[in-house]
């Protein structure tokens, strides 16, 4: 059918369904693109819907109804429990595309700053330590470049007692520095043990001037101990004593010698 | 259908409120018209239950779809009819009824204009006297050839078939037929 239906019938036994194959399909395709049939077809549509009122009445029993209520209130209730987690804003997910490399990236960055800065932290608690230890160094050498240097440290040598034949040892002391120095040759001493420098005042009671434990005999020691100045000796004294040291002599003497 | 439904609103009215989610509207225009579906579905397929599944489903299309309502587009009761006809036909004929229809049904099932008004309970009563009236006052090959096309959903030449008369002749019948209802009902 290329043009408007001959008849207006044609529209009412389309609605009644009785074209088939090229006659439904012509006016199917005409009517599309006709706004005038268009019409002319919802007429007849609603003329032929009310042959529907030929049929016996028949009323729905109330379940019916009760389901259709149903239906629509289960819909409802799935719709709210279905629903979505609010996706976020376009921009927020572009920003948050965009960023996720970068989070990505920052976290790495981040893992390496945190090792190296431990490394770093390593290195510098090394540093500072080989500092102080330096700088401790220094302080002895120092100390110890005075006390050589000074013209009022005396020099005392420490004789070997009976029980320690062939030991030998030397101080150096300046009163007004408050510094010994010690050198010397004894056996190692027996376990738990350790040796003692002992400094005797002029008056009162000895004071300890250092510990030390050379590991073989025959080995030599050296140790130097800064002392309150001011503090007038008589003599130096090398006892054995527990391990760890004393507050007073207690062991037997190995090395003594006067100041005078 | 009950007397309060009738003084609620127009059909326009009431599927605006559907379309914002008003159950009480969707039960009062199911009040008004799920008689008139109820009994063409039962008669097409004289099948109670089936009758019910279909009138049901057409209601509820009409709560997913009343915002998709034109009122300038036709008539909601010739819709109605119209929708459930075409389902019951499908079931009755055994055509799946998942299958789309064409672009071009679907627009004209959805452009369905009625001549007369039928939301309240009397309009009803007195269009289905008149329509009886129409159909009984027709010769009764051509009235049996209506009820064929309509009730069962025959094509021309299914009704030749049944009837055993000439395809031509069946055409012609059917034709006065729809001639002298259009005269008829229009009145």
């Amino acid at each position: 059918m290329n043009g408007h239906p001959t008849r207006q019938e044609e529209f009412d036994l389309y609605a009644l369904g009785a074209f088939e194959g090229e006659e439904k399909q012509a006016i199917e395709t005409h009517v599309a693109g006709c706004p005038e049939c268009a019409r002319a077809l919802a007429e007849a549509r609603g003329r032929m819907a009310l042959l529907a009122l030929a049929a016996p009445e028949h009323s729905p029993p109330p379940r019916v109804k009760e389901r259709l209520l149903e239906q629509i209130r289960e819909e409802g209730r799935l719709k709210t429990a279905s629903k979505p987690t609010p996706k976020p804003s376009l921009l927020a997910q572009w920003w948050g595309a965009a960023w996720a490399p970068a989070a990505a990236v920052l976290a790495i960055a981040t893992i390496y700053l945190w090792v190296s800065n431990n490394r770093l932290n390593r290195e510098l608690e090394d540093l500072r330590i080989a500092t102080e230890q330096q700088r401790v160094q220094q302080e002895k050498s120092k100390a110890l470049f005075a006390l050589v240097t000074a013209g009022d440290t005396v020099a005392v040598t420490l004789n070997p007692t009976p029980d320690m034949p062939g030991a030998q040892g030397r101080v150096l002391y300046n009163e007004r520095l408050g510094t010994v120095l010690y050198s010397g040759t004894l056996p190692a001493p027996p376990a738990e043990k350790t040796y003692q420098l002992w400094l005797v005042p002029v008056s009162g009671n000895p004071i300890s001037a250092g510990i030390f434990a050379p590991e073989a005999s025959g080995e030599s020691s050296m140790i130097l101990t800064p002392l309150p100045p001011g503090i007038a000796a008589k003599a130096f004294a090398v006892t054995v004593e527990p391990a760890g040291g004393k507050p007073q002599p207690t062991g037997p003497k190995v090395l003594i010698g006067a100041t005078s | 259908m009950t007397a309060g439904a009738e003084q609620i609103g127009s059909d326009w009215e009431l599927i605006e409120r559907v379309a914002a989610r008003d159950e009480k509207a969707l039960a009062t225009l199911y009040d008004r018209y799920s008689a008139l579906v109820c009994a063409v579905v039962t008669r097409i397929l004289r099948d109670a239950a089936a009758a019910e599944e279909i009138l049901q489903d057409v209601f509820y299309q009409l709560w997913r779809s009343a915002a998709q309502f034109d009122p300038s587009r036709g008539s909601l009761p010739g819709w109605l009819l119209v929708v459930a006809r075409n389902r019951a036909i499908s079931r009755l004929r055994r055509i799946n009824p998942e299958e789309k229809p064409s672009d071009a049904s679907e627009f004209l099932e959805q452009t369905v204009a009625a001549p007369h008004a039928l939301e309240t309970e009397v309009a009803q009563k007195q269009l289905m006297g008149k329509v009886k009236g129409a159909l009984g006052a027709l010769p009764p090959e051509q009235r049996q050839a209506v009820e064929l096309a309509y009730f069962e959903g025959m094509t021309h030449s299914e009704i030749a078939k049944r009837t055993g008369d000439p395809l031509g002749t069946v055409k012609t019948r059917l034709r006065s037929a729809v001639e002298t209802l259009k005269r008829t009902l229009q009145t």
